[in-house]
Formats: structure tokens, sequence, C-alpha cells
């Protein structure tokens, strides 16, 4: 999304970092991408040693280059944000990633454990990748045709390219990982039969429709909407006026995805303020930049119709109030409802999970499975990662979601030895 | 001509910068030094016109002589992510002989009759010397400079030894040009490749100089291509030792000039590393009654000289200083030998409200000084016991004033 440093900004980057005794930066990083070790090694013209270190700290670093939130991360713990601007790191792993590659080692599995990854996205390719790098061999089951899940089929055209995520995965060729792409997996029970440790990681897809009259009929699926992109030609919104009803960062790249594919005009609803809007800044700075225009404080209460199809979403304001808990409440203020013309209304609130698994896992609500700190389920040897379990919805969240499962599942067999 | 501070600010802001050095007087201290950028007559002119006091032309010998460049001359040592904190050459004296210079003095005094117009001389034979001093001064020239220390392609006693590195030669061959100079201002350029630069100085001023020149590049190897192992500057597969310049060596020059100014009664031309009107300032605190300046030039153009005389007027005023001699050998009364030091009881302190929390300092007292300071969450602690108050502390903090060296 924004320009590749050149190798002198590089450098001369990489030489702002202060090389503080205790890394804020690896701390706040998921995967604790050793951080200062990292640049130490750019600055002194190692490009190599520093990719070596990113690749070993996070198997999907060239993806993450480009996507990652760091002002969630590195970027809001540098001590010199607040001095003279924190060090760009996210900048500098994508500098080395995409001029460098280094030479990877190819191996074959030396123990007798076998692993079942449900799911190749982030969590799933992570785990994978850390079991194999103990020697167990891992199998991987995805739905789709290709691994990388929300990477590969659900990110705006223009904020992710594929070939990053293709980059990533060349290093996981001849490790020991079986993959198994349109397979997708019917029975957990079946697979704990034949496998000693399972890692369920297949992310959340089942559309959560406003609550309005004929929803379920007329509004297009964010999630869909955007694989159609990854997939075919994409939906055809030339001339049209899309309406994405959302807030969160999956929103933001559908109205930026509609914007790009020509539709006359796309508005974004959100039921609360700028200020509790859950995206990334970069990213809705981006989308207004393509001309997405945010309705805040608004939420849809029907369909205006003509002739069977879709020609406007009826819109009512609210205010927020406070009610003692964590996020302000949206209340409805009657007698200022109005109608958005639109030829196309999109869904993007959010996801739940399928929770159709013949294993009891002991699901507490539609969305979040839950999980101990090692990522384990209630059901011991069945591990979890990914969005399944967690509303953080990062790439590298999930990274090191599999990367702890993996640890778990690493200790589990070695204590059981002992 | 118009002084360039005048130019921005006005005549009633005006500093008066001007300089006197052995009977001659200098708009300012800033002087273009023996080098490519006094190389050719219509760059000598720029530079002139920009506001430099005066130049002395690149080093010139006599028509017999031989002069074999070879290219590429250049080098630079870059240092975290900066470029040229040194500079290389392996450039010699001017391929122009003297018949050409002494044309070039003339011109140049006819259109600077204000400006210092120098020449810098090397020869081998003392007729050489002595011819060359001769002719520049029917030429006009207000000063003559004698390269005793150009580390490349030199003309001393010894083949790859320079001039300067001995002090009967030296001697002896300031006296030739003295001889032949009589009263026209003689300075000697040194080099600081030497074990006791005292003992040259003295040299110098026992055989007759007006003044020194101190000093000059300083031998070095440039750098090696760990591809091909050839050092740089490449000639095809070849290389050789190259004069490090620039403001890397600045250090060096500050310390020759204040030996040479402790111990002998000589007036100093500085010369060596000074980048900006900040170094010219120290340079002159350390005895240098003027300043020659090349490897500036070379990197940012003769307008540096409009930063040179704003910065130092500027500080001049601040200071309510009344003239550039007002700063004459201010540092000198504060070195002193080892041995005269006081001891004292000096301990870290550190500012928290300043404190960024990086704990640099934490390691680096932890693994090179005495393991005095600890971190208690992100807050760096002395421990007063520990600090033996080396200062290395305050160096490695990012946050200037920070951290002090306090005594107690």
């Amino acid at each position: 999304m924004d320009s590749m440093l050149s190798p002198s900004a590089a450098h001369r980057e990489a030489w702002r970092c202060l090389q503080c005794w205790d890394a804020p930066c690896t701390s706040a990083c998921p995967v604790h991408i050793p951080i200062p070790e990292f640049l130490a090694r750019l600055r002194t013209g190692d490009k190599t040693g520093a990719e070596e270190l990113l690749r070993t700290a996070n198997p999907l670093i060239s993806s993450c280059g480009e996507i990652c939130p760091d002002e969630l991360y590195c970027s809001r713990a540098c001590v010199l944000k607040d001095v003279e601007g924190s060090i760009r790191v996210r900048e500098l792993h994508r500098y080395v990633t995409e001029h460098t590659c280094i030479p990877w080692p190819r191996w074959d599995s030396w123990r007798s454990e076998r692993i079942a990854v449900i799911g190749s996205g982030p969590a799933g390719i992570s785990c994978a990748r850390e079991l194999a790098r103990h020697g167990y061999p891992v199998h991987i089951f995805e739905r789709d045709p290709a691994p990388g899940g929300i990477l590969r089929y659900y990110l705006a055209i223009d904020r992710f390219p594929v070939r990053l995520l293709d980059k990533d995965l060349s290093f996981l060729q001849g490790c020991g990982i079986t993959w198994n792409t349109n397979h997708s997996v019917t029975s957990l029970k079946s697979l704990m039969d034949s496998y000693d440790a399972v890692f369920y990681a297949p992310g959340r897809y089942v559309d959560i429709h406003p609550d309005i009259p004929d929803a379920s009929n007329l509004i297009t699926s964010g999630m869909e909407f955007l694989r159609s992109f990854r997939t075919t030609q994409g939906t055809d919104v030339t001339g049209k006026d899309v309406i994405v009803i959302g807030g969160g960062n999956v929103s933001l790249d559908v109205a930026v995805t509609a914007a790009g594919a020509g539709a006359a005009s796309v508005v974004l609803i959100y039921r609360r303020g700028p200020v509790e809007m859950p995206v990334w800044e970069r990213e809705r700075v981006y989308a207004e930049e393509r001309g997405v225009r945010i309705n805040y404080c608004t939420i849809p209460t029907g369909f205006l119709m003509e002739d069977d199809r879709i020609a406007g979403l009826r819109c009512r304001p609210v205010r927020l109030v406070e009610n003692g808990e964590d996020r302000l409440k949206p209340v409805e203020i009657d007698g200022y409802d109005y109608i958005l013309p639109a030829d196309l209304v999109i869904t993007a609130i959010g996801m739940d999970a399928e929770r159709n698994e013949d294993v009891d896992l002991k699901w507490k609500d539609k969305r979040y499975l839950p999980v101990d700190e090692i990522m384990e389920t209630a059901k011991h040897t069945i591990f979890a990662g990914g969005d399944l379990v967690s509303s953080e919805g990062t790439v590298v969240a999930a990274a090191s979601h599999g990367k702890r499962a993996a640890a778990a599942i690493h200790r589990m067999f070695r204590e059981d030895q002992s | 001509m118009k002084a360039p501070n005048e130019r921005i600010m006005g005549p009633e802001a005006m500093i008066d910068l001007s300089v006197e050095f052995l009977g001659i007087q200098l708009e300012n201290p800033f002087i273009l030094s023996a080098a490519p950028s006094t190389d050719d007559l219509e760059m000598t002119r720029a530079g002139l016109d920009a506001g430099w006091a005066g130049a002395i032309l690149k080093t010139t010998s006599v028509e017999e002589t031989t002069v074999s460049l070879a290219y590429p001359m250049m080098s630079g040592m870059n240092w975290a992510g900066k470029r040229m904190v040194g500079m290389g050459n392996i450039d010699l004296i001017s391929e122009f002989h003297i018949d050409e210079i002494e044309k070039r003095i003339t011109i140049l005094k006819n259109e600077f009759p204000e400006k210092l117009i120098a020449a810098s001389i090397m020869g081998t034979k003392k007729e050489d010397w002595q011819s060359l001093v001769r002719r520049l001064k029917d030429a006009g020239v207000d000063l003559i400079e004698c390269s005793f220390s150009c580390p490349q392609g030199s003309m001393g006693e010894r083949p790859g030894a320079m001039l300067a590195q001995s002090a009967a030669a030296t001697e002896k061959v300031t006296g030739w040009v003295k001889e032949a100079a009589q009263d026209l201002p003689v300075l000697i350029k040194i080099t600081p490749q030497v074990a006791d630069v005292v003992e040259i100085a003295r040299a110098v001023k026992n055989g007759g100089a007006d003044g020194i020149t101190a000093s000059n590049s300083v031998p070095a190897l440039m750098g090696i291509d760990i591809d091909s192992f050839v050092p740089i500057p490449q000639l095809g597969s070849l290389s050789t030792y190259s004069g490090l310049t620039g403001p890397t060596i600045k250090p060096l020059t500050l310390r020759t000039v204040a030996e040479i100014a402790r111990h002998v009664d000589i007036p100093i031309s500085g010369n060596g590393g000074v980048s900006n009107w900040h170094d010219s300032v120290e340079l002159l605190a350390v005895g240098a009654r003027n300043i020659q300046i090349c490897t500036a030039v070379m990197h940012y153009g003769f307008r540096v000289i409009d930063d040179l005389c704003s910065g130092l007027s500027n500080y001049l005023r601040k200071k309510e200083f009344n003239r550039v001699s007002d700063v004459f050998g201010k540092a000198l009364p504060h070195i002193a030998d080892h041995d005269d030091l006081p001891r004292r009881t000096v301990k870290s302190r550190i500012d928290e409200t300043l404190c960024i929390g990086c704990g640099v300092c934490h390691v680096a007292c932890r693994d090179g000084g005495h393991m005095a300071i600890s971190m208690e969450g992100r807050n760096p602690v002395v421990d007063d016991e520990k600090c033996v108050g080396c200062g290395l502390c305050p160096l490695v903090c990012p946050v200037e004033g920070c951290i002090r060296m306090e005594e107690v």
C-alpha cells in the first residue's frame, strides 16, 4: 500500500533504533520477532541474517510486512514513539523480505506422532510450520482449492497481493507438511482416531445479518463479495450505489473493493462513532482516500424496493449514551429516518462460527471457541486458534496462536515420553 | 564584495569577522585550501565571489616535474547511514606548473585585490624551491605555503616519506624557502603523521617560516571491498593508501593545533576536518588564526561560506565577543597534562523526567562500565557504590541532557 523504502532510507531507519535493553517492541509483537537484533543485522548489511530472524519468528513474514497493523504492536511500544516517531519496523520487514530470498532448509519428519491441522489460514500455517520444525509429520486439511484462508480469498485486492502469501508458502515446501486442499473435515471424532493431536483453525464464516426484514434474501454477504474478486471477475458493481453495513476492518475492505470496482457511490454505515469504530487507522484513511463515505451513528431499518429490486436503504440516526458498560450504547432517534439510494447492500457486521463439530468443545457463545492459555480446547489433544478463538483478527495474532499451540503440542508429547 | 551576512541581515546586524594573519587583512577567517577547488581559474573565481576570504592555489612545482595522476582518486567512509563522514583521495599536486600558476596569481590579484591570493609549492632541489618562490613573488602572490606533507607521491628524503616527517629536513628546506621569500610571508604545511609534532613545529620556526599550516590529510587505507578484496578507491585490481579528510579527522587536527599552540610561538593556519562554523570555533579556540577548508566545499560547494559566516557571526554575538580574535586560544588554558588533572568524585545522575526508558545506559554500564546502573521496570537506577564516574552513560544516552556527571 505504501511505497517501498529505498536501500539508503532503510539503512538510515534501521540506524535510528536505540537497541533498548528490554525491547518493548518485541514484547508487543504477538510472535515476538527479535526486533532490535533484526535491525542490528539489517544496519550492518547482513540482510540474510535479518530475514532469517524474521522468518524463524513468523512464517507469514512476507504477508505481515504488507498488512500487519503495526500501530497496535511494535510501533505503539517503541520508546521513540513520542520522541521522534517510532521505528518503521513493518516497512523494514517488508523491505527485507521483498529484496531477499534466503535459502531455507528442507527435511523429512523424524518423529512418529501425527498431527492434523484443520484450516490453512495464518493460524494453521503457523502451527504446521512450528510442528514440522520439531520433526512431526503434519497433515493440513483445507476446504478451499488453495491454502491461505483469509489471506488468499478475503482481503481487498489492492490491499494485499497474494504473491506475498505464495512466497511465504514457498518456504513450507519439503519439510514434512502434507497439504490436503479441497478437503472439508466432516468429523473431528474420526480425525482424533487417526491423529495424535489436532489443531483446529477453520475460521468463522457464517454471516451475521442485520436485524431488518428480508435481510437474508436481499442482502449480500461481505465475505462472498470479497471472495468473488479473488476467485472470479468479481461482483459487478459498475455504476451502482453500494451500501456497506459494518464498522470493522472487513467492512472497510468491502467498501474499498466496491469503490475500486467502479461503484457509483460507496457508503459505509456504522452504528457508533469514529472513536468507537474498531478499525486500524491506516485502513480507514485509505478507504476515505478511495472515496468511501462513512455515515456514523446510523442503523438500517429496512429496504426501499422498486419492482422487486433494491432501490434504497432506510436509515435511522442513533445517539450514543453511557449505560455503564465498556462501550457506548446506540439509542435510536425517532423522526429523522432517511433513505440512502442503493442498488446493492452488503453486510459486514461480523461472522459467527459454524459450531457443527461431532465432538463437544463446550461452546459458550456463537462466535468464539473457548481455549486455555496454551490454546487447548475443552477436549484434550484438540487445540484451536485463529479467528475461531479470538476477536483480535490480525494475521500476526493468528500466527502467534499457531506457534503457542505447536509449543504446547510438542511439550505434551515430550512430557509423555519422559 | 558584500559579506554574506550583510545580504541577509542588513548592515546593522553585521559583525566584523575580519582577522589579521601575518600582516594580511582577511574579511573572514575562511580560506580555500590548496585542493581541487583552487586548481581551476574559473572555480577559484567562483569561490572568491561566493565570499571566501582567500584562496591557496593547488600545489604547483617546476616545469620539469612529472605529475601522473591515477583515477578514480576519491573514496568515502560512510557510517550509520551517513555518507562521507570521511573522505579519501589519492590526488597529487596540480598538473599545472609554475608557468600557469604565476599567470593565475597575477590575474586573480588584479580581480580580487582585497582577497588573500596565495600559492602552494612543492619541490625537491634547493634551486627548485627558490625559483618557485621568486617567480610567485614576482607574480604578486600574497603568501606562499610549502607543502611538506602531501601523503601521496611525496618528495621528501626517502621515497614514501614526507618532508615534514624529518625535523632536520624541515628546518633546512624552510630556510631555503625563506631565504628566497625574504619579506614575503611563508607558511609550512605539516603532517599529523609524526611521533612529535612539536619537534616539527620548532623546526619550522627555527627555519625561519612566518607561520605553520596544521595540518593535512591523514594517511589511511579507506576500506576494502570484501567481495574482491581490492581496497578503495579501486583502480582495476589495485589500490593504494589515501589521504583521509573530512569530519572524522577533526579531533586529530584539534590535538595537533593545540599541541603546537601550547609549545611553540608561531602563528597557525588551521586545516583538516572543519565542516561547519562550530568546528571552526573549536579550531580557533585551540590556537588557529584562520581556517582552511577543502572537503566541505568538495561535498557541498562554495556556498557553505554563507553558513560558516552566519554561524560564526551569531555565535560571536551570543557570546558578546567583538571580533573573531577574541576566540583565539580560549581553550588552551583548559588543556593540561593528565598528571595535572584534578582528582574528583563524580557520579552519574539521571533525570527521570527526561528518561525515555530505553535502558541503553544500563547495557553500556553493565557490559562496558562498572555494572552500576540497574533497571527497575523501565527506570534506570544508579548504584553510587558501584558508579566510579567514568562518564560512559551520558555518551550513549539518546536524550540530550538526561544524564549528567555530578561532583559529590
